[in-house]
């Protein structure tokens, strides 16, 4: 026997294999065929679909509000104050530019004072802020923004957030400029959002203690608290109010309260002095008065001399007007002067940036904005800002958390799948193409159906 | 509608010569109509882009592919060539010395990369390169697997090795 006699024997084996079998029905597997190749394309064009709805999901950018968000009006006047507040701050990729965001919640500032800073909307959705007037030569935490977010202040720059042009005409704006130049703080916006005050004797002979901008575009001087002495600004006692404090003893052991109100020729005393520490410890003293002119919060910091590096800062609440130490918030959110011992004082976790009050409670913005009342999880934090900003300082409007707050979730995942999803996704798509090549390799020889068939010339 | 008519014809006309053909390669009826079966709903899915001229090459060389690739699956289940498949019907191949039978089961204990090329070489008398353009492999992967599969045949079928012995026809 031959490999000829293999051949025949091999069809002599399936000689009769067809016998008795049925063929199957042409419009069975011409319908099945058809119902294959739909699944086939369906499938795939699913999958890309998905993956394009997953990354539209994350890339794609979400315009801020541009009306205004649900606000309740105080009175007749045209103020209005924020109900909400963002609970989250991300950061999600490709955000939009604009200089128009509308009313605005807060302010997170870039890494240097004349970079873009991000504008957070009550809601939470983030724009990256483009000004047509930057200014240069302000810190980079001196934003400041009005209780009813339309107004915002960078140094003695203030722009209309929702038309996006500034208050000032360029030249009265560079007279400004010149006139007060470099203020050592952000500005301080009266309750009603009707002005800002900016701090900082003027150049030359010093005439004045800071700067009044009023949203009507009216500039004016604020005369100096005392001549000689650098006072301590705490912002505003009520609308039309100007608070600070005199530092008069050794540490904080004197801080006379003075009071300045629109159109007076002069700072008052009005009898208040506050006693708190009285060492020289205290490097650095600021100020910081509630939206509603109750509480007066002083916080100290303590510089070391030689290294320049922060040891200690700590903090204590005043009545603005009797200058009675009030004491500091409770876990369970309670202050109660008798648990506090004259000269007595907190531990205060922040390191500079412009406390904000939470139901007439401070709460810090250094890094973490978090307050001394434990939520119902045992946590701090009053709103998580993510960590991928630079610049932790943020600026609440009206140096106030009020209303509810508001957690966007979708910019939270749009965060977190730029940061881990997508290199997740693309990690996975590269094992699966990495898989799929291999596969395709090892086991080329059974994938014919990619190849053009062959013509054979006989058929059995 | 053209295209559906010529598949009925195609169905007709060769479905006998592929299930002659998937039975040497399954070495069972069942598996054998299941595998044309196969076969021919994939053919029909793109019968459209498919050489009227080439059709059965075409169809051919799924059912080949399909014969190795379902045997990837079988691996985990009992295989329906081990033992008791229906090459020859009825009957004991252990008991008998029929050279059919003894072939029938040979081929059933050839790995389906064997079995393929041996139906290929030898029951559709293909040359090296066309059983190499069938099976999508190289000339030199059908040259060495028809060697293992007839050494293998050899060892399996002792009384039929004068046949596989031999040095096979350079064709």
């Amino acid at each position: 026997m031959s490999t000829d006699q293999l051949s025949t024997a091999l069809r002599d084996l399936v000689a009769d294999a067809d016998r008795g079998a049925v063929a199957p029905n042409g419009d069975d597997l011409w319908s099945a065929g058809r119902r294959r190749r739909l699944t086939s394309r369906a499938v795939p064009v699913g999958v890309v679909a998905c993956l394009i709805a997953l990354v539209a999901m994350v890339l794609w950018p979400a315009g801020p509000p541009r009306a205004a968000v649900p606000a309740e009006r105080l009175d007749d006047q045209v103020s209005q104050q924020l109900t909400s507040y963002p609970e989250n701050i991300a950061k999600p990729p490709f955000l939009d530019v604009a200089d128009t965001p509308g009313v605005t919640a807060a302010i997170v500032p870039a890494a240097s004072g004349a970079a873009a800073p991000y504008a957070v909307s009550p809601r939470g959705q983030v724009t990256r802020l483009h000004l047509a007037s930057m200014g240069e030569g302000f810190a980079p935490d001196a934003w400041s923004l009005s209780p009813d977010g339309r107004w915002l202040a960078f140094g003695t720059i203030v722009t209309d957030l929702v038309d996006g042009r500034p208050l000032l005409a360029p030249a009265e704006q560079s007279w400004v400029e010149r006139q007060w130049p470099m203020p050592p703080e952000p500005g301080w916006w009266s309750p009603d959002s009707r002005r800002v005050f900016v701090g900082g004797f003027n150049q030359g002979t010093p005439t004045s203690a800071g700067v009044l901008i009023g949203t009507d575009g009216t500039v004016g001087a604020v005369p100096l608290v005392e001549d000689g002495v650098s006072p301590i600004f705490a912002g505003w006692l009520d609308d039309d109010t100007l608070l600070a404090l005199l530092d008069l003893g050794p540490g904080t052991s004197r801080l006379e309260v003075r009071t300045w109100t629109i159109g007076d020729p002069s700072w008052q005393a009005n009898g208040a002095i506050v006693s708190w520490l009285d060492t020289d410890d205290a490097s650095t003293v600021r100020a910081l008065m509630s939206p509603d002119g109750q509480r007066l919060l002083l916080t100290a910091s303590a510089t070391d001399l030689e290294t320049q590096e922060l040891n200690q800062t700590v903090a204590m609440m005043f009545d603005p007007r009797t200058g009675d130490q009030l004491g500091m918030p409770l876990t369970d959110g309670s202050v109660s002067p008798a648990d506090w011992s004259e000269g007595s004082f907190v531990g205060w976790d922040g390191w500079g940036c412009r406390p904000v009050w939470r139901n007439g409670l401070p709460v810090l913005t250094d890094g973490d904005v978090a307050g001394f009342v434990r939520d119902r999880f045992g946590n701090f934090e009053v709103v998580s800002v993510s960590s991928r900003y630079d610049e932790p300082c943020v600026a609440f409007a009206g140096n106030e958390l009020r209303g509810t707050p508001v957690t966007d979730r979708g910019l939270m995942w749009k965060e977190r799948l730029s940061a881990w999803g997508l290199p997740l996704l693309t990690g996975l798509l590269v094992v699966l193409g990495l898989g799929w090549w291999i596969r395709r390799r090892k086991g080329s020889w059974r994938q014919p159906l990619r190849r053009r068939p062959m013509i054979i010339g006989r058929l059995f | 509608m053209a295209d559906r008519e010529a598949f009925d014809d195609y169905v007709r006309e060769r479905w006998a010569p592929l299930l002659r053909t998937a039975t040497l390669l399954t070495g069972d009826r069942h598996s054998a109509e299941d595998l044309v079966q196969e076969t021919l709903i994939r053919a029909a899915q793109r019968w459209s882009r498919v050489d009227p001229a080439t059709a059965d090459a075409y169809v051919r060389r799924i059912l080949y592919t399909r014969s190795v690739d379902a045997w990837r699956w079988r691996r985990h289940q009992p295989d329906p060539a081990e033992g008791g498949g229906d090459l020859v019907d009825g009957t004991d191949v252990a008991g008998v010395v029929d050279t059919r039978l003894t072939l029938a089961a040979a081929l059933r204990r050839l790995t389906p990369r064997q079995r393929a090329v041996l139906v290929a070489r030898f029951y559709e008398d293909r040359t090296e390169v066309q059983t190499a353009q069938v099976l999508g492999c190289s000339v030199n992967t059908v040259k060495s697997q028809t060697r293992h599969a007839l050494d293998r045949l050899r060892v399996l079928a002792p009384e039929l090795a004068e046949t596989f012995g031999r040095k096979e026809t350079v064709r």
